[in-house]
């Protein structure tokens, strides 16, 4: 699959994301150097609710993201005139935000006759090791991505701009929700993967035996409920109030051994059902929030490194929601000449597939 | 001076452009299986290609009482616009649209209160009335202290029941504001007619959230 690169509109694009909990907006030049950037985290205002509510996020995106966007622009010393484009991200996600984020983005783009580009978060997410600068070297297509957040979690096949085949996910609970579930039981702060990852560090990782869905079953599917399901039973069994840390720690300790056995059994077959396919394709990326976790990386970068793949993990800062990754999708896009109507309606459930532009199919693992 | 005004707080979506007194332009967006956020933005765009985008001067848009996404879709178009054209954004609130269509229509209320009613969708309904706003259920209607003129979507149920208690009620035939009035209004909240309005959703309801099925278990202790 080959696109021709005809640069088009030459010019900076601000990016817009505003699909979950974060408000973000950052302007990039056509080469994707980051001009300036800034996410507002609505953290505090979910933390009470022990999980994101819609209609607090909606309200936090309308009421912060003008301030916020105006905010970039003036550290990359531009006017609105001055951009190639505005992209924001339209799907998938909560819709109240989707529709605040891109509404506005639409707004700016029709006043200034500009193009809006209306990004799929899941390609942002895709296309975010391309960031120039990111890597000694550049990751060229084709490559495989494991997005493992919150909210998503999949294998995906990245075979070019717009151009995705997607090899397994989750076949219930995203990887990032099953780690803030098992934190919840366990009494720790939402969200509680980072918090869970702290206290395994002191706990021993084979003090419970706990399963490994899935685990060596053919294709690359995932599935969490099963274990969280497993880690709650275990925590019922003691009296309601506060754990003892050891057991605590230990368990968290046993729930992320089984998570990082788990990705790392899933990501040697989705790396095998890739290279069956694209027989030259040799790297690996790993995305999403839960890219963080030393565990789970090590554990994946071992099988790249048995499997002959190279191992990329863009920085923390994009693997969790932010717009500099939404405004470098908006530069490829527009690059290829890509943009979208302004009748576009933000798409709560978007898969990536949608979006490919040829349509070769995958044969069956 | 030339406003350019939206409307997206109900099902009925519209834009306009004013000039001192003259529509130069208003178009209607029927209730449709598409949201505001997918129809109202191509609509401004043909109405700016029209008169002009530079040419506007100020903006604006309705805040509700209403739909919280319709309000969000049109206040977000708006100042992403504001924002870009550099030109200020006035909040409306929907009665204040409803009432500048009364007072120039062929028959101005004399004596009657305008309430404007709007259905929240959630069993209640968004009252609002000289002084107040707040969101109330139909068998929590205040009393009117005298002779009222119902507006707004949910007109007709509020109208039945202060009528059924025997209040003096006259039923307009107002269920929607449109985008001229809401033009016209900003235009004198900017000349100071009128209080100010921030140009921020009137929520009047707290955002909807679930409470956690069971308490949670507190921090692990040594």
């Amino acid at each position: 699959m080959h696109f021709h690169y005809l640069p088009r509109a030459e010019g900076p694009v601000l990016g817009i994301e505003t699909s979950c909990d974060e408000t973000a907006a950052a302007v990039l030049d056509s080469a994707g150097k980051v001009l300036a950037e800034a996410v507002l985290s609505q953290l505090a205002e979910h933390a009470p609710h022990g999980g994101v509510v819609p209609e607090i996020a909606a309200r936090a995106h309308l009421h912060h993201l003008p301030e916020l966007v105006k905010r970039v622009m003036g550290e990359a010393g531009l006017r609105f005139g001055d951009l190639a484009g505005v992209a924001a991200t339209s799907g998938p996600g909560l819709i109240g935000g989707l529709i605040v984020g891109s509404s506005f983005a639409k707004g700016i783009a029709l006043a200034q006759k500009k193009p809006f580009v209306a990004i799929n978060h899941l390609e942002a997410h895709a296309l975010s090791p391309r960031l120039p600068g990111l890597f000694p070297e550049e990751v060229p297509f084709p490559y495989l991505l494991m997005l493992l957040s919150g909210g998503h979690c999949q294998c995906v096949a990245v075979l070019g701009v717009g151009n995705y085949r997607r090899l397994g996910g989750t076949l219930d609970d995203a990887v990032g929700e099953a780690f803030d579930k098992v934190a919840k039981l366990l009494g720790l702060p939402w969200p509680g993967g980072p918090y869970l990852e702290r206290l395994a560090a002191s706990g021993d990782p084979f003090a419970f035996p706990l399963p490994r869905p899935l685990l060596g079953r053919p294709g690359c599917d995932f599935s969490f409920s099963g274990l969280k399901t497993a880690v709650a039973q275990l925590v019922a069994s003691k009296p309601p109030g506060p754990l003892a840390r050891s057991f605590a720690a230990d368990v968290a300790a046993s729930f992320q051994q089984a998570v990082a056995e788990v990705l790392a059994d899933r990501a040697a077959h989705a790396m095998a059902a890739f290279r069956a396919y694209s027989p030259g394709a040799c790297n690996l990326v790993m995305a999403g929030g839960v890219a963080a976790n030393q565990t789970i990386r090590a554990a994946v970068a071992e099988q790249t490194k048995a499997l002959g793949f190279g191992f990329f993990v863009p920085p923390p800062s994009l693997c969790t929601d932010n717009a500099v990754m939404v405004a470098w999708a908006g530069v490829e896009r527009l690059r290829l000449g890509l943009s979208d109507g302004l009748d576009f309606s933000p798409r709560p459930r978007w898969p990536l597939e949608a979006l490919s532009t040829s349509a070769e199919s995958l044969p069956a693992p | 001076m030339r406003v350019l005004a939206l409307d997206s707080a109900l099902a009925t979506a519209s834009v306009a452009v004013l000039q001192e007194e003259e529509v130069l332009t208003e178009q209607i967006v029927p209730p449709s299986g598409n949201g505001h956020a997918a129809t109202l933005p191509p609509l401004l765009e043909r109405v700016l290609d029209e008169v002009g985008a530079g040419e506007i001067h100020l903006i604006g848009v309705t805040v509700g009482p209403g739909r919280f996404t319709g309000i969000r879709a049109g206040l977000a178009l708006a100042y992403g616009l504001g924002e870009a054209l550099g030109c200020p954004v006035m909040g409306v609130s929907v009665a204040e649209a409803l009432a500048e269509e009364l007072a120039r229509g062929a028959r101005p209320l004399v004596g009657r209160e305008l309430w404007v009613a709007i259905d929240s969708y959630r069993g209640h309904v968004f009252l609002e009335r000289p002084g107040k706003r707040e969101s109330v259920a139909l068998e929590q209607l205040a009393e009117p202290a005298g002779p009222v003129a119902i507006a707004g979507d949910a007109a007709i149920a509020v109208a039945a029941r202060l009528a059924a208690r025997g209040a003096d009620v006259m039923l307009t035939d107002l269920r929607a504001p449109k985008a001229r009035f809401v033009a016209s209004v900003a235009a004198r909240r900017s000349r100071g007619e009128l209080p100010p309005l921030a140009a921020e959703p009137l929520y009047l309801d707290p955002p909807a959230t679930r409470a956690p099925a069971s308490p949670p278990r507190p921090a692990p202790v040594a």
